[in-house]
């Protein structure tokens, strides 16, 4: 959506662009999360 | 600290307070002062955005936390990118095209006067209080390791800052920010080398983690759902959320940061950068509390960190035998760390968690002792742990480096707070209703002397906060209180076309008291009370616009 024109959906505000750019902020997240989880169990559990 | 290390601390500051007014071009009027033209690149804006967020005490506090905690504290910002991605679908685009100065500006073209400047005061209160605890918290630490007086302290970060920040305009505070940004990434990973380098021969850095690991600082995720533990992935993922929402979208000391960039699409860009390194930087800070905290299972660590508190006890009678203990419960721990590191089997590990806890006894017997002397119940010198580490065992020449980042981090943050400051005071109070028609000089000037203004204000501020604990809970509360409800009133702004002026200037009030009366009569965490503000002031403000005429027409 170019700047200026108003948006009339969801998508359209969240801007049809961005949304891959969303996506992969969240499985990034949740791969961070999960490697800090992953490295917390490989350290504790240890013995 | 030898003749190095003070030559790097000074070259830094020489530098930053150069640069900062050789960044003054441009800045002759309101557009360039407040918002240097919208012309700035989204890598320097994220930069300047993480900067701002990233003080002094989040370097020395986190390092600390992580040193007595573990890392259950990360778990605080898993809800962070969540809010970068509303944001950048929300304000980021409201805001950039509606041309405004202030976050609160807009809220008069939704709503009106009254509203934008209940929320511009109530950000002015608020962020004033803060920057004055922002200055005085590192100041208090710095002071007792460089041996410099609290009030020298307090003059050098805040006055520089302020001198900076009042030339350059934002331009400054932004470019700054980023070279400020570079030094703390450096001196982060010189300080990771350092530290592991330090070990003994015969551990390697994953024994150490190993160590670590198995007394529980490693900890990330924490998934049981309790209102009263701070750190839990809920409290990270929901509570945090709100904070998150509130101090990236509502407040204009980060606002200014995204509308300062080239485009909306820069400006989105800039906040999503947060959203991928926030929680990999806060990792690394939190990862060099853990290499201090295992460094010290085989260097006895101070009895008591900060060493202006530690001499107070070293005359009492209880001291000698409490020495003579401290001393060889460390000894057993250090026995039972090399044990464990050699050989992990559950005896070593049973071995070395009871040293462990033997240990901790004689350091809480020790903070007891401080609070017995000094009559201080809140003693607590976890934000001593890093800095006392750095200036005891980092050779000549990283101390500088370290003690130069902890001045950038105090740096960056007021800086940014003190330019937001100076832009809400000139723009929502002295353009709306002093001078309406003043010239564009007339603005600038307004606001470097707000700028100033401030500045004064913060350290006089942090002069008080030094000595006065319950100084910096009121700051810390009265934000809590505020920020829930200023997210609701964006949100009736954004999201709901039915509210109206009157139901969002009252819906603001009922929000923060419905967070004083959770505060009263609950133990409700308070990274919690951002989400009672935040619905409290939606909720109500919603029935009371239904009380009243719908507004015309809603603004995109």
């Amino acid at each position: 959506m170019e700047e200026g024109e108003r948006p009339t959906t969801i998508i359209d505000i969240a801007d049809r662009r961005w949304l891959k750019v969303y996506a992969a902020v969240l499985v990034f997240t949740v791969f961070i999360i999960a490697a800090l989880w992953a490295f917390s169990r490989y350290f504790s559990d240890a013995s | 600290m030898r003749q190095l290390d003070w030559a790097i601390v000074v070259t830094y500051l020489a530098y930053v307070i150069w640069d900062g007014i050789r960044l003054s071009k441009n800045t002759g009027d309101a557009e360039g002062f407040f918002l240097a033209n919208r012309s700035l690149p989204w890598w320097a804006v994220g930069l300047s955005v993480m900067a701002t967020q990233m003080s002094a005490i989040t370097l020395v506090g986190t390092t600390g936390q992580a040193y007595t905690d573990g890392m259950r504290f990360l778990q605080f910002y898993y809800g962070l990118p969540i809010a970068m991605i509303i944001l950048c679908v929300t304000v980021v685009p409201f805001f950039s095209r509606a041309r405004v100065f202030t976050a609160y500006e807009y809220l008069e073209k939704r709503f009106d006067a009254k509203t934008r400047s209940l929320t511009s005061f109530c950000f002015l209160m608020s962020r004033g209080l803060g920057v004055g605890v922002v200055i005085a918290a590192p100041s208090v630490v710095l002071s007792v390791l460089l041996g410099w007086s609290e009030l020298v302290t307090i003059l050098v970060i805040g006055m520089s800052t302020t001198f900076y920040t009042m030339i350059g305009g934002v331009q400054a505070v932004t470019w700054t920010d980023v070279k400020q940004m570079v030094l703390i990434f450096f001196g982060l990973f010189v300080c990771v080398l350092v530290i592991v380098s330090q070990f003994p021969e015969q551990i390697s850095i994953t024994d150490g983690l190993y160590l670590a690991g198995a007394l529980g600082k490693l900890e990330t995720l924490d998934t049981s759902f309790d209102l009263t533990e701070k750190y839990t992935i809920w409290s990270g993922v929901f509570a945090a959320l709100f904070l998150f929402l509130s101090y990236f979208g509502c407040d204009q000391s980060q606002v200014q940061r995204f509308l300062t960039a080239k485009s909306v699409d820069q400006g989105r860009t800039s906040l999503l950068m947060s959203a991928f390194l926030k929680i990999p930087m806060q990792f690394m800070i939190l990862l060099i509390g853990i290499l201090v905290f295992v460094f010290y299972q085989f260097v006895t660590p101070p009895m008591i960190f900060n060493p202006v508190e530690g001499q107070k006890i070293v005359a009492t009678q209880e001291y000698g035998q409490l020495s003579e203990n401290y001393n060889a419960a460390h000894a057993r721990r250090a026995d039972a760390a090399v044990a464990f590191a050699v050989d992990q089997n559950a005896a070593t590990r049973t071995e070395y968690q009871a040293a462990h806890k033997a240990f901790n006894e004689q350091r809480i017997r020790a903070t007891d002792l401080v609070k017995e002397t000094t009559g201080n119940r809140a003693f607590n010198d976890v934000n001593y742990v890093f800095p006392s580490f750095v200036v005891t065992y980092m050779p000549m020449g990283v101390i500088g480096l370290i003690i130069a980042a902890i001045f950038a981090a105090a740096m960056s943050s007021i800086s940014s707070e003190l330019n937001a400051l100076a832009t809400a005071t000139t723009i929502d109070f002295y353009r709306r209703y002093a001078r309406p028609n003043a010239s564009p000089g007339q603005f600038v000037r307004a606001g470097r002397i707000a700028t100033f203004c401030w500045g004064i204000f913060a350290c006089i501020v942090a002069t008080y906060a030094t000595n006065l604990g319950s100084l910096i809970e009121v700051v810390n509360r009265f934000g809590s209180y505020f920020y829930g409800s200023l997210l609701g009133v964006f949100v009736l702004a954004i999201g709901v076309r039915r509210a109206t002026g009157r139901g969002a200037f009252f819906g603001i009030m009922i929000g923060m008291g419905s967070v004083a009366l959770v505060n009263r009569y609950t133990n409700i965490e308070f990274l919690w009370f951002n989400v009672v503000g935040c619905l409290a002031t939606v909720a109500a403000g919603y029935l009371i616009s239904l009380t009243s005429q719908p507004p015309a027409a809603t603004l995109e």
